[in-house]
């Protein structure tokens, strides 16, 4: 069960530690729990590679609605933002998950949106993994937050450790890598996240957090299911 | 242990580790992580400078200068900025200066997009700036191969006192993959005979490309070209997979070795002979090994995200005693493990 508190939930992070990963999967237990609508916004200005739209096709089949830049400038290397996104807040017609880009520049784009924020509560979650570079200190992890949230003018609310090394990940890593994300006291801990591929049921129960089940979205083109850069023509792998 | 990092990231960081400690460089997507790892991490090492340039041409340039003085120095760019840097990558092999220049290929021609291609293939090993010179280009596969080889171009630019080129794509640029670094990597080749390390109590030193007489100019390039005679016997790299027993070939570098990986299990699977040849240096390129490969195979695919740029060295490579075919996309589109397949199957 996802909390059900505010209905606006956002993302935020180091550049890499999972943000988009963890907001998909997010939408989508958001949906599979029923709640209708339910909006994935991509604020990902920073960095073109490894976005939410680009699984936007797959996540609007699933009944997930998709915001993030203009139509048709998906590749662009511009901060364009769809002026859709401001209907998020006013609609007020279901959750909300908003995946913001990387680190403090990645933060400076929810500002933008700060009298939409200031209209309702919300979540304010960080997303930490212990084996990205920038997050290897509880003190590096601390300043990095602190200067997303200035940046974005809004308080982290809640952590979420997603301590994994990709496809070297084993439950001694997850187990570790939680005890390293536990150093930052500052913010509650709220879920530690598990890739659905090293979850064994049971196996986490003793770690005294709730544990969110992710399945990995954002494949490389050589895996099954992987996404591609380009192509409108939405090519995906068999 | 192992950390998650981006390709661009790792080299980065596998640079500092390799003594780089002077890094110039202008933005362009999908490199810019180099820049910003670099402007966080080298002003707190001692001796340590991060120097934004005012364009590529400015970078390649500072380059020339910081290693002049013996020190170890960088810049990165990609496909239009690496066109602009081509004249001062021409100027450092004249000059036999030991400079790495990381190339994370975008979209083109042109302003193109920011999507990966490995259609710079012919820019980076055929010249690409003026004269006779060459330059040594490495093409990583993966990220722990962005690392490992970025501590190989320093260390053989410093050896031949040649520049050397890392050449990746936009995808393995940001794509993140777990990677050991050591705490540091050697780094003592002895410069104090060439570079400008002030003439108090010696002889000048001199950093130069021009010869005004023909026969000096003539002396000189073939010394270069005995030197380079010498990378291609002693520095060609290559990984084999499954070529055994292969009928079919397929050659590939970069990313697109990943998807060929993928392909020749599947061709496998199906009873299909196929194996794959992963150049890893491109220049110099391993012929010898396609040459004697041509006696057992029945043709060779090159596959590449370009309109076939390699494949020209793969025809050379097997002189014409073997149907080689090409199979590429471009755009940006990475092809598909699939796709490799039925283009093997095409053609059989």
């Amino acid at each position: 069960m996802i909390d059900p508190g505010p209905r606006l939930t956002v993302i935020s992070g180091a550049f890499g530690t999972g943000k988009t990963e963890i907001a998909i999967n997010l939408a989508l237990k958001l949906r599979a729990e029923g709640r209708d609508p339910v909006t994935l916004v991509d604020l990902d200005i920073v960095n073109l590679y490894f976005r939410s739209r680009q699984k936007a096709y797959e996540l609007e089949q699933l009944g997930i609605r998709v915001i993030s830049s203009v139509e048709g400038m998906e590749n662009a290397d511009l901060p364009a933002l769809s002026p859709e996104i401001n209907a998020c807040f006013d609609r007020k017609d279901g959750p909300v998950v908003f995946d913001l880009g990387g680190s403090d520049l990645g933060g400076t784009v929810a500002a933008y949106l700060h009298r939409g924020f200031a209209s309702e509560p919300s979540h304010h979650w960080l997303v930490v993994n212990p084996y990205r570079p920038f997050n290897q200190t509880a003190e590096a992890t601390v300043e990095m937050a602190e200067r997303i949230a200035t940046r974005a003018r809004l308080p982290i609310t809640g952590m979420i450790a997603n301590p994994h090394l990709i496809n070297e990940t084993t439950p001694e890593i997850i187990r570790e890598g939680l005890a390293r994300v536990r150093e930052v006291t500052r913010y509650p801990l709220v879920y530690l996240s598990v890739m659905e591929e090293f979850y064994v049921p049971g196996a986490f129960d003793d770690l005294g957090v709730p544990v969110m089940v992710i399945g990995k979205q954002m494949k490389q083109p050589w895996e099954p299911g992987g996404i591609m850069m380009a192509g409108k023509r939405g090519k995906r792998c068999p | 242990m192992k950390v998650l990092m981006k390709g661009n990231e790792a080299l980065s960081e596998a640079a500092i580790r390799a003594g780089a400690t002077l890094y110039f460089g202008y933005p362009i997507t999908p490199q810019n992580e180099i820049g910003e790892y670099m402007s966080r991490r080298l002003p707190t090492i001692p001796g340590g400078a991060y120097i934004q340039a005012e364009t590529e041409v400015a970078s390649i340039n500072m380059v020339y200068g910081a290693v002049s003085t013996g020190r170890r120095a960088m810049t990165s760019s990609s496909s239009p900025g690496i066109s602009l840097m081509m004249e001062g990558i021409s100027y450092l092999a004249g000059a036999e200066l030991p400079a790495v220049v990381v190339s994370i290929m975008r979209g083109g021609p042109g302003l193109g997009n920011i999507n990966p291609e490995q259609a710079d293939y012919f820019q980076a090993t055929k010249g690409g700036g003026h004269g006779s010179y060459r330059m040594i280009v490495l093409a990583p596969a993966s990220v722990q191969e962005m690392t490992d080889l970025t501590v190989l171009a320093f260390d053989l630019a410093d050896k031949y006192r040649n520049p050397a080129m890392v050449i990746a794509d936009g995808n393995l640029g940001q794509m993140m993959e777990p990677v050991e670094l050591k705490d540091s990597y050697p780094n003592n080749y002895d410069h104090s005979d060439w570079a400008l390390t002030g003439a108090k109590g010696r002889k000048g030193h001199t950093i130069t490309s021009i010869y005004l007489d023909a026969d000096e100019m003539e002396d000189y390039i073939h010394k270069l070209y005995r030197k380079y005679g010498e990378i291609e016997r002693v520095e060609t790299r290559h990984e084999e997979f499954l070529t055994d027993d292969a009928d079919v070939v397929i050659v590939a570098y970069g990313i697109v070795s990943r998807v060929v990986r993928s392909a020749v299990e599947l061709l496998r699977a199906e009873g299909i002979k196929a194996g794959m040849v992963r150049p890893i240096t491109l220049w110099p390129y391993p012929k010898a090994v396609l040459r004697k490969l041509a006696d057992t195979a029945k043709f060779f695919l090159a596959c590449e995200m370009s309109m076939g740029q390699m494949v020209e060295d793969v025809q050379l490579s097997v002189e014409g005693r073997r149907p080689v075919y090409f199979y590429g996309r471009s755009g940006g589109n990475v092809p598909t493990p699939a796709e490799v397949v039925a283009a093997v199957k095409q053609r059989m």
